[in-house]
């Protein structure tokens, strides 16, 4: 399975996707730096730097907003991947010298479901730490927020980043529901920006557990039996495409 | 005798329409089986049953002597195949290609690769993108695949499509070679009736699905005589001499304009000397030989006229 995996990244020149995600996390924490500058005009400041509590709200803002950012980016990122590695070889009829191969199947779409979603998990978690690095070095530099290292925050939020990139990378998987009708790659990436915007419509300084928990799970449910479907059949079927 | 393949009562019906009825194909191993048929007939279909890509609706394939059955896997490393359009990852030169089929295949001594591009006479373009390659190009480059392995079954579909005439020939003797010296079993498919009859030692014919003759090559040559074919204007006098002089009556005339013999024993300069002392005008004497497309026009015509 990991031999397949290998191949695959090579088949893929995967290096290329690589440098792309560290593209897309330079954009995020440019957008982060802005988003923060903006909000925190003299006038907000002056407010904000008032009381302890905004204080650690401020932290707490800042570490959700990368969260929700980084989770939205890569889910429709995967979706790109999943055209390009699953759609496209069934658009381009590759898929019938893959199912030539004497390999099972199953485990030749297994290996890319999980290349897709273990890079999902890696790079959601990879793209936090990044990201809030960036952003905590820039801002010992020029001060544009101000707050409290609150170390128990810290933890939570850590816990709910891993929380949030394993639940992310089994939701990436919903999109190929919809591809797989046609094989078509726009429905891909555009299914997979709505099932985004509908994961992350609500967004709130203040996360708490249910709001991490249930919504995101029951997705990530879906997305699992979604992979599950594209797989189980896969040994029957006619490769007349 | 041993079968590389053999399939029993194959059938296949898609949106309850049979494509393909009752099909039964004897390979038998090392030798050049050519598929015959109309485009359309099922070649395509049959072949992709073979591979697994398709599962039949009823009947059974029966290939190295075991059942292809769905999961059945480890008997397609040992076949090598082209099926409908030679197919690549476009984006990757001719050698990653290459050398992703070996992965796959399980295959790690990679000096096959240039071997087999050599064989294909392919070298010097094995890093150029596929994309960017000719059809004739991605033939040739599909049958490097497809041997370069060392698979001991080649299933190849209609192989020679957009290749000149000297890459015709090329892979021509590149199939004889690998039948010959490798001992590999070719099962190739075309509507080019006189490559096939050039390399093939059995043909089956295939017609809407139905397999309507399954015959060696030498059975064809031994029942189709070859015959002089003789062009005058004047047909009945020299039917007269041919009867009289010659004691031929194993003839036949054609449009009034061509008469042709088909006595094996008499030379065609015995012929033309016997009618030039009798004064008969001839305009051409020719040997002929009644080729393999005579054949299969004629058995494609006995079942059904519209092909």
């Amino acid at each position: 399975m990991f031999n397949l995996m290998k191949i695959e990244m090579k088949k893929a020149k995967f290096g290329g996707y690589i440098k792309t995600s560290l593209i897309i996390n330079i954009v995020i924490a440019a957008f982060v730096i802005l988003i923060m500058s903006v909000d925190n005009s003299p006038n907000a400041q002056a407010h904000i730097q008032v009381n302890e509590a905004s204080m650690q709200n401020n932290l707490s803002a800042i570490l959700s907003f990368v969260s929700l950012f980084t989770k939205v980016a890569f889910i429709v990122y995967a979706s790109v991947l999943l055209s390009r590695l699953v759609i496209d070889e069934f658009r381009n009829k590759t898929i019938n010298i893959l199912f030539m191969y004497p390999i099972n199947r199953k485990k030749l779409i297994i290996s890319k479901l999980l290349l897709i979603m273990t890079f999902t998990l890696i790079n959601i978690i990879f793209a936090n730490i990044m990201i809030n690095a960036i952003f905590f070095i820039y801002n010992s530099f020029a001060h544009v927020v101000s707050f409290n290292f609150d170390t128990t925050l810290i933890v939570e939020h850590t816990i709910s980043v891993i929380v949030t990139a394993i639940t992310a990378s089994c939701i990436s998987m919903i999109p190929l529901f919809f591809g797989m009708r046609k094989y078509s790659v726009p429905t891909t990436i555009v299914s997979s920006i709505i099932v985004t915007s509908l994961l992350s419509s609500s967004f709130s300084s203040h996360f708490n557990l249910n709001d991490i928990i249930f919504i995101p799970i029951s997705l990530s449910i879906i997305g699992l039996v979604i992979a599950y479907l594209a797989i189980f059949n896969i040994e029957k079927i006619d490769v007349t495409n | 005798m041993t079968y590389i393949l053999r399939t029993h009562n194959l059938t296949k019906t898609i949106k309850r329409k049979e494509i393909i009825s009752n099909v039964s194909l004897n390979i038998k191993k090392g030798e050049i089986y050519g598929f015959l048929g109309p485009n359309g007939a099922g070649k395509t279909t049959i072949m992709k049953m073979i591979t697994n890509l398709i599962k039949p609706t009823s009947g059974e394939i029966e290939i190295f002597g075991e059942k292809l059955i769905n999961s059945s896997i480890y008997v397609l490393g040992r076949i090598g195949s082209i099926i409908e359009n030679p197919i690549f990852y476009d984006k990757l030169t001719a050698k990653e290609n290459l050398e992703l089929h070996c992965e796959y295949m399980g295959y790690h001594d990679l000096e096959v690769i240039d071997e087999s591009l050599k064989l294909v006479n392919l070298r010097g373009a094995d890093d150029k993108a596929v994309k960017d390659f000719s059809l004739g190009m991605k033939q040739r480059l599909g049958i490097a695949r497809a041997i370069c392995t060392r698979p001991e079954f080649v299933i190849l579909d209609e192989p020679i499509n957009g290749l000149d005439p000297i890459g015709i020939k090329e892979i021509r003797d590149l199939f004889l070679k690998l039948s010959k010296e490798f001992g590999i079993t070719i099962f190739i498919s075309s509507h080019i009736l006189g490559e096939i009859e050039l390399v093939a030692d059995t043909i089956g014919v295939i017609n809407h699905g139905r397999l309507i003759k399954e015959v060696s090559m030498e059975e064809i040559r031994s029942q189709n005589m070859d015959y002089i074919e003789v062009k005058s204007n004047n047909c009945e006098r020299v039917g007269y001499i041919l009867e009289h002089f010659l004691s031929i009556t194993n003839f036949k005339v054609i449009d009034n304009k061509y008469i042709r013999v088909y006595d094996s024993k008499i030379a065609p300069n015995e012929i033309m000397k016997i009618l030039v002392m009798k004064d008969v005008p001839v305009e051409s004497i020719n040997l002929k030989r009644s080729s393999l497309e005579d054949y299969f026009l004629s058995l494609l015509n006995r079942g059904d006229i519209h092909v």
